[in-house]
């Protein structure tokens, strides 16, 4: 019976693991087949040598996201730390209104966020971008939770042989939670990298808009094209999927246990 | 598994900014240099008349084409078929409208949509052309300035005193009417594309050096935590070789008339026509019963040996510097390896 049970699972796995892949496979087998039939390189060529604007744009793209990373860690870092370890007054009433911000949909801070650039003057601007990206709460959620595995002794411990907060953090707190930091940094990233909305809404220039969204705005003419410039769009984040899988996964189960 | 996802993708990385590099350069080389018109001299009131050459053969036969903005990702400079509002009589091609920029002369066939730059004739200046004809022509009447140097029965070499600065085939038919349904190639042009030889061998050496470090670098891998001094070697040297494609991209400008017409890495295109053009400078050559037989099969007009000349000088180029970027590589990561062996012996005190 419970051979029977596992093999249906593991069945039911490699079904669910070729559900998931199937339209990546997809996307990469039609990059080579163009409509008009036949197997071609042209739209690599177009895409990857043919004009600069793709990869460019890429680039650029990728930029932000890091700034978006590096942005959101530091916060997240600081107030996870905050949360999970120092006592004030009103704490868990912040927390729990970080977590009704956390499962507002976007579109609801879209109109305050753009009235708030447009005062500051920064519309139009990567900044728009990057800015209210880097206070996104389910950073600072995820390492409060993490943070709070580490034990109360290690960190008094730490605090009496003379660590500064700075350097507890550091040498202490961060070594043993890189998979939530791992996490953090995932997320915030595919975050960034899949942005749509705010582009749309804070940019008006076409040429600053970041490769997620300009994919849409590919010439439609050949479909090819859009399959290449996904495969050019997938790369990062596989990398860092499968580069990173193992703390990814730890990450969320450590969040989800606390 | 974490060492060789790193492996792949640092490759893949690299060679995506590489690409970015040389897809910023190869867009500003495929763009078609156009030579325009705008009728009454842009004042554009009423009808006006275009000369014949505005013509040229596009993807539905002959026709007229014009400029326009494009935007988005479309953004530039373009050309359109302008599929009516004109016809051809006597005088020219009549236009019903008289706005707009038409193109008369192009660097090479054009598409519709196609990003393309405007460019003026430039300073006239010396050059020789190559007529490759499909049979014999009468040259009797020649412009002024435009003499035949060499002849022979499917091929004549023109010198020009006063050659436009930007080659376009189209334009040297309008001066030689004659020369309609040859090919025409400038020697300006080809030296120039043969110049470019060197820069792809850089390119070359720079990738296969690049190549031959990464392959090293996966090997070294395997038992990262020892080589990790050499891993982060070869990765800055690797990035330096990267920033190295820029400046190497800078010194190269191929001719816009000798590129192919839509992909820059067709090199059966770039064969085909240094065929044409090297064969058809061989039927200038004297027979080899009258000069001996040990002779070089040469044409005798100096400008056409020393064209031979540059390209017998030029044209390994590219194969010997990739060559010496993959031995310099490999060469590089052989010496890492014998400075780790070395380093790593049991030492007896």
């Amino acid at each position: 019976m419970k051979t029977k049970s596992s093999v249906l699972a593991s069945v039911l796995a490699w079904l669910a693991a070729f559900l998931s892949i199937a339209p990546f496979v997809y996307v990469l087998a039609l990059s080579f087949l163009p409509a008009s039939g036949g197997v071609t390189f042209h739209y690599y060529y177009q895409v990857f040598l043919g004009t600069s604007q793709y990869l460019t744009r890429f680039w650029k793209s990728l930029l932000i996201c890091l700034c978006v990373v590096a942005g959101q860690l530091v916060v997240s870092i600081l107030a996870g730390y905050g949360f999970a370890k120092c006592q004030f007054k009103g704490k868990n009433a912040l927390l729990f209104l970080l977590m009704i911000l956390m499962v507002l949909p976007l579109q609801v801070t879209l109109a305050p966020n753009y009235i708030m650039l447009d005062s500051l003057g920064l519309l139009d601007t990567y900044a728009a971008l990057i800015l209210p990206s880097i206070f996104a709460p389910l950073g600072t959620f995820i390492l409060t939770q993490s943070f709070k595995s580490v034990s109360e002794d290690i960190v008094d411990a730490a605090k009496l042989d003379g660590c500064g907060l700075f350097r507890l953090l550091v040498k202490v707190v961060l070594p043993m939670n890189t998979s939530g930091l791992v996490c953090v940094t995932l997320l915030s990233f595919l975050d960034g990298w899949n942005m749509v909305e705010q582009p749309i809404a804070y940019l008006k220039d076409f040429m600053r808009y970041p490769i997620s969204v300009a994919l849409a705005y590919v010439p439609p003419a050949d479909p090819t094209l859009q399959l290449v410039c996904c495969v050019l769009v997938v790369l990062p984040p596989l990398f860092l999927f499968t580069y990173f899988n193992r703390e990814l996964v730890e990450g969320i189960v450590l969040a989800e246990m606390k | 598994m974490k060492k060789k996802v790193l492996c792949i993708f640092v490759l893949i990385f690299w060679l995506v900014g590489a690409c970015t590099f040389l897809s910023q350069k190869v867009e500003k080389q495929m763009v078609a240099q156009v030579i325009t018109l705008e009728p009454n001299g842009g004042m554009g009131s009423g009808s006006d008349t275009l000369p014949l050459e505005c013509l040229m053969m596009g993807e539905n036969g002959m026709t007229l084409y014009s400029l326009y903005e494009g935007t988005g990702w479309e953004a530039g400079t373009r050309v359109q078929e302008e599929s009516g509002g004109w016809q051809i009589d006597e005088d020219g091609i009549k236009l019903e409208s008289a706005w707009g920029t038409y193109v008369q002369y192009a660097s090479k066939p054009l598409k519709s949509g196609e990003i393309v730059e405007q460019v003026l004739s430039g300073r006239p200046q010396p050059d020789h052309w190559l007529a490759v004809l499909p049979s014999e022509v009468e040259l009797n009447e020649l412009p002024e300035g435009v003499e035949i140097v060499e002849q022979s029965g499917s091929a004549v070499l023109f010198s020009v005193e006063k050659a436009m600065g930007v080659f376009m085939e189209a334009q040297a038919k309008t001066l030689i009417p004659q020369l309609y349904e040859a090919k025409v190639y400038s020697f300006g042009a080809m030296s120039q594309f043969l110049d470019n030889f060197t820069g792809l061998g850089q390119l070359l050496f720079l990738l296969g050096a690049a190549l031959a470090l990464w392959v090293g670098s996966c090997l070294f891998a395997r038992k990262a935590r020892q080589n990790r001094a050499v891993l982060v070697l070869n990765l800055a040297v690797g990035l330096v070789l990267l920033a190295c494609v820029p400046l190497v991209l800078q010194s190269i400008d191929l001719p816009s008339s000798l590129l192919p017409r839509l992909h820059i890495t067709d090199f059966g295109y770039y064969a085909q026509e240094m065929e044409e053009f090297f064969g058809s400078l061989l039927t200038f050559a004297p027979e080899a019963s009258a000069q001996g037989y040990l002779a070089p099969n040469l044409p005798q007009s100096q400008v056409g040996q020393a064209i031979i000349q540059q390209r017998n000088i030029t044209i390994a180029r590219p194969f010997l510097y990739g060559a010496g970027g993959l031995a310099l590589g490999a060469l590089t990561a052989l010496g890492e390896y014998c400075v780790l062996k070395v380093r790593r012996r049991p030492r007896i005190k």
